[in-house]
């Protein structure tokens, strides 16, 4: 059965470089206007690109990674349309023949199936400046004029928003892998065009729409949905769509056509006599393929079977490489015996994935950003492990960690957390409580098994929790036993 | 080939250029002779060349590729000197709606 | 002294320099004097500026003035392409060649009229109105590089930058009597030199000889990171070939050259070229490039589409003439571009955009990228055969200003200068007589990064003939020739009789100063 929705997207991801694609300038982000610009970005008469490796290095990674073909020639042609943001005139973009044909993305659904979505191409442009609008004008910033983009087309082999989303998720989870790109959407470092149409009653797809710059996963996905709806509306009532570009409204959960956007605009395409052509040798296509990190897929299968771990776990903790680094890092760290390992490496991503990643979550900060590295996750989850803190008490090591940065064992000692784990005095406290409580005793002994918490509790908060509460438990039962 | 006024008006339009009626007419007339002096490479048999987008020299040598390397941009007061209208360091035009 | 200082050359002044008979702000004093008095011209478009632009005092051209088209980017300076449209852009950075002759030494003394945007065969798409020619005033100087030739033939400058992206260099050389060196695509560096097709234009010089032109070459050539399109070759001291023979060159004649469309009188002067170089030693031998007939077509197509893609930059956001009270961005645009851009100008975008567009870009340019290649192919056998190609530069001398006014006949000029574009390959005019009182030119052709042949041929051949010292009978007339005591070759001819020095009888230099006749000769 063929989908009745067909959608294909285009990702534009912005290349994590140092400088423009064809100029020195930074392509940092910067907040005042127009200080990150050289002639080219400009578009100064007499002003010309030159390439920057980086930028093409990390479309050789993408092409590689995405078992692509890197094209050992490419060319790099002009499109040429007016509008304020756009400086030359021109957008310098691959046309006829881009950097990387072919690939696929491999999409996970949500039931644990896959699917793999082919790659028409990727390939490299730059980006043109912003434009703001205040009051009776438009003001417009050339910082991001030129900054480097890779455009992903993907097949238009996508039957769903939800798989259209999920798609979009991986592309984004896999730069990010290979480190191309800092995928920051709210900065606009990773947006997406959908095309979208439906098939007619024979199956053979109908008018298609692009819905242009969106840069949430949520709003692709709704923006999807009222297309799909759209279209099958317009179709229903006999009518036919008209290809057109539109844009999402988020407030209104629309699409609506973009103004001053001629339909069919011809960009008249041409080789940018600028620019020869773009040689891509076997050996540098080699030497990227060899430096390429071990790719998402394939680490969480490595995870699982290296570590024991399941599934669904696995790929949590190959959600970003510098999360399954921080993973094995700690676990490095913990070095358990083999017969551990299992365990170990489950309360680990447990830690990891729980406590720790909220409050990545909290502070907005990466796994290679975050106070607590590796090594001192590592020393809290031994100090849990040697029984020398409650799990409790850890979770509140940890937030102290994160904030003052000292390790654990510092915090332990400074604040007296370490476990009373000493028999004797626990036996000690253990006679009193149940000699101070003799009802409940008596109870107890009678077959009120229950209440072995309220003793255990009595414990707890005789020693500010500090005991261990298994073996204060143990402890009670022997007491009341006796 | 004819040239006529409408496809004048279709390429003034793409390519952002006001024009008279009479620069229309006119550009319209010298237009059609310019295209039919092209035309005469309709007869050059070339369907065996291939495509030449640059000069030999450079389509073998290829593209030289840059180091990544910040500059500092051009200073705001030389950029913008050349400005029609700058405001507090953009480019202004009228309002653009999209 | 000052008639010495103007004609001497670059070279020339380079030797008075050494031996102290001047100094460099006395010459620098000299030419601006001369420019001043020949304003008429109309060859300069900007002040003549006496102090600022001075070159490094330890360039190998410390001293010699230079006139830069209006093309080349100068920092702080205005650079306007001859085009309302940049008429009041001043450049924030400099371009490679102004930058090159600066560190070589030169003194930029003014900056030279052009056609609009380099787009012209005549220098009479100027904003700031048509460069005159220095041999008849009421003729074209030729385009677009039309100040550089004319401010070299009279004298203004002994060295002149200029751009060709079509015979811009070559072609205003021969109407104005000067020699120019168009260098191989990619030989000089185009970083600053704003674009009217990019994948063509290259920078050159206007000298009165080819030992200047070779001095001028060597200082503004060199490779460019800037330039993606520069080629990555040691820089080269041209002048040191210049003594290679004409013995045993093998110098080849192009058949389809002189078919058909070449004036008779310049037909004749390139026979006794030939015999010149024969007689030296050189072997002529007949070569063929069967599609240069599609040159024109391929290469106005080509550059049209550049072009159209080149000049969007030009929209009133940044820089540049923004027409006042548009109400919106798309009046803004159109009326900026209306208002700056002159006829020719809009005519090329106009073309440009044709040819790209959709259901016509196959048909035109996609088939001019092949002829392009097939023309490319055809010189690359032809040099099998031959070391050198000669022939004409134009088909005709000079015309009258105004005489031309059909962009076609216009275009037709460019028959033989365009081929040699269209392969990117370094091609020379140089002086070869006067036909009809105006000064002709013989078109140098070299495989690529072969300018040392073209220079040293031309070199030789100015051994053997004096056309290259001739000097325009202008009013005023260069003062004080400063000696019969000089060599013969730097003596600029008395003007009613050229006959006296020259060893080519057929042609006379003309006798007056406005003693053209303005008519056609077409």
């Amino acid at each position: 059965m063929t989908s009745p929705i067909v959608i294909g997207l285009e990702i534009h991801a912005q290349l994590k470089t140092r400088t423009k694609i064809f100029s020195p300038a930074s392509a940092l982000y910067c907040a005042e206007p127009n200080a990150q610009v050289r002639e080219v970005d400009g578009g100064l008469p007499g002003a010309l690109p030159s390439l920057n490796r980086a930028a093409v290095e990390c479309a050789v990674q993408f092409g590689v990674a995405v078992g692509g073909r890197v094209n050992p020639r490419s060319e790099f042609a002009r499109k040429n349309y007016f509008y304020p943001d756009l400086p030359k005139g021109y957008q310098i973009s691959q046309y006829e023949y881009p950097v990387v044909s072919g690939g696929a993305i491999v999409v996970e659904d949500s039931k644990g199936g896959e699917k793999s979505v082919g790659l028409i191409r990727a390939h490299l442009e730059e980006d043109a400046g912003k434009l703001a609008h205040e009051g009776g004008a438009s003001v417009a910033d050339l910082n991001r004029a030129g900054v480097p983009l890779l455009e992903i087309v993907s097949e238009p082999h996508i039957f769903s928003a939800a798989e259209a989303a999920a798609y979009a998720k991986t592309v984004h989870a896999l730069v990010r892998w290979l480190d191309i790109c800092d995928g920051n959407m709210q900065e606009g470092s990773f947006r997406m065009d959908a095309n979208i149409s439906l098939r007619d009653k024979k199956g053979n797809p109908g008018v298609r729409c692009e819905i242009k710059n969106l840069n949430s996963f949520r709003f692709l996905e709704q923006a999807l949905n009222y297309e799909a709806e759209r279209q099958a509306e317009v179709l229903q009532s006999g009518g036919t769509v008209t290809q057109q570009t539109l844009l999402f409204d988020p407030a209104r959960g629309e699409t609506r056509p973009m103004r001053g956007k001629e339909d069919a605009e011809d960009y008249r395409y041409f080789p940018d006599p600028d620019l020869p052509p773009l040689l891509i040798s076997e050996e540098t296509i080699a030497r990227i393929k060899e430096s390429l990190p071990v790719l998402p897929r394939a680490r969480r299968r490595m995870l699982a079977e290296k570590y024991g771990l399941n599934g669904y776990d696995a790929g949590l903790l190959c959600a970003a490489r510098e999360l399954a680094d921080y993973f094995e890092k700690t676990l490095a760290e913990l070095a358990p015996a083999k017969e551990n390992l299992a365990a170990v490496a489950k309360t680990a991503a447990n830690w990891i994935l729980g406590d720790l990643a909220s409050l990545m979550n909290r502070h907005s900060l990466s796994a290679k950003a975050a106070p607590v590295n590796a090594k001192a996750l590592a020393g809290l989850l031994r100090a849990i492990g040697e029984g020398v803190i409650s799990g409790k008490t850890a979770k509140a090591v940890l937030e102290t960690m994160w904030k003052s940065g000292e390790n654990a064992e510092a915090i332990i000692a400074r604040e007296g957390l370490r476990q009373i784990s000493d028999e004797g005095e626990l036996q000690k406290l253990a006679e009193e409580i149940v000699r101070a409580h003799p009802a409940q005793a008596q109870e107890y002994r009678s077959g009120k098994e229950k209440l072995l918490a309220f003793f255990v509790g009595k414990i707890m908060s005789a020693t500010k929790g500090k005991a261990n509460p298994a073996q204060a438990s143990a402890i009670i039962k022997k007491t009341l036993a006796d | 080939m004819k040239i006529g006024e409408d496809d004048i008006a279709r390429l003034a339009k793409m390519t952002r250029l006001a024009l008279t009626p009479a620069e229309r007419a006119a550009a319209a007339k010298t237009l059609s002779d310019i295209v039919d002096m092209m035309a005469a490479l309709k007869e050059a048999d070339v369907a065996d060349a291939d495509p030449m987008a640059h000069v030999g020299l450079q389509a073998k040598a290829g593209l030289r590729l840059r180091g990544d390397k910040a500059q500092a941009g051009i200073p705001a007061n030389e950029l913008m000197a050349n400005a029609p209208d700058a405001r507090a360091g953009f480019f202004a035009v009228p309002k653009v709606i999209e | 002294m000052n008639g010495e200082i103007t004609t001497a050359g670059a070279a020339g002044l380079l030797q008075m320099l050494r031996e102290g008979k001047t100094t460099p702000a006395d010459a620098r004093a000299v030419f601006a004097e001369r420019a001043r008095e020949l304003s008429r011209l109309n060859a300069l478009v900007c002040e003549i500026n006496d102090a600022d632009g001075c070159g490094a005092e330890d360039g190998a051209l410390f001293g010699v003035p230079v006139v830069h088209k209006d093309i080349f980017c100068q920092r702080g300076q205005k650079t306007t392409c001859a085009s309302k449209m940049l008429a009041n852009f001043v450049s924030p950075y400099d371009s490679a060649v102004v930058e090159k002759c600066r560190a070589a030494g030169m003194h930029c003394i003014a900056r030279a009229n052009m056609d609009e945007f380099a787009m012209g065969s005549s220098g009479e798409n100027s904003a700031f109105g048509a460069c005159k020619n220095p041999w008849d005033e009421a003729r074209v100087s030729g385009g677009s590089s039309s100040g550089s030739a004319a401010a070299v033939a009279a004298r203004i400058a002994p060295l002149a930058t200029g751009t060709d992206t079509g015979g811009s260099i070559r072609q205003p050389a021969a109407f104005c009597g000067v020699c120019g060196i168009k260098p191989t695509y990619g030989r000089v560096s185009r970083w600053g030199l704003v674009a009217f097709a990019s994948g063509f234009d290259q920078a050159g010089v206007f000298a009165a000889s080819a030992e200047d032109c070779a001095l001028g070459l060597s200082a503004i050539a060199g490779f460019d990171e800037r330039d993606s399109t520069s080629l990555d070759v040691p820089g080269e001291d041209f002048s040191a070939g210049l003594e290679m023979p004409l013995r045993g060159l093998r110098i080849g004649k192009p058949k389809e050259f002189f078919d058909g469309g070449l004036d008779d009188g310049v037909a004749a002067l390139l026979e006794d070229a030939f015999s010149e170089m024969q007689k030296a030693g050189a072997k002529i031998v007949e070569v063929s490039l069967p599609s240069a007939r599609y040159a024109v077509a391929a290469y106005y197509i080509l550059t049209c589409a550049e072009a159209s893609s080149n000049l969007a930059r030009y929209d009133g956001v940044r820089y540049g003439l923004r027409a006042e009270n548009a109400e919106d961005i798309a009046a803004l645009y159109e009326q900026s571009r209306a208002e700056g851009f002159g006829a020719e100008v809009k005519r090329r975008i106009l073309a440009g955009a044709f040819v790209l567009s959709y259901g016509y870009r196959d048909a035109y340019y996609r088939r001019a990228m092949r002829a392009r290649k097939r023309i490319a192919e055809e010189f690359a056998r032809a040099f099998r055969e031959c070391d050198i190609i000669a022939g004409p530069t134009t088909p005709t001398t000079a015309f009258a200003i105004g005489e031309i006014s059909d962009p076609v006949q216009m275009y037709l000029q460019d028959i033989y200068t365009v081929p040699v574009s269209l392969a990117g390959l370094p091609a020379m005019s140089v002086p070869c007589g006067f036909a009809k009182k105006m000064p002709a030119g013989m078109q140098f052709i070299a495989p690529a990064l072969e300018e040392k042949k073209l220079l040293a041929a031309a070199h030789q051949y100015q051994k053997q003939t004096d056309w290259h010292t001739r000097v325009p009978p202008l009013t005023p007339p260069i003062k004080d020739g400063g000696g019969e005591t000089n060599n013969k070759k730097n003596i600029p001819p008395p003007v009613k009789d050229g006959g006296g020095t020259v060893n080519n009888k057929k042609n006379t230099p003309p006798p007056s100063l406005m003693g053209g006749d303005g008519g056609g000769k077409q």
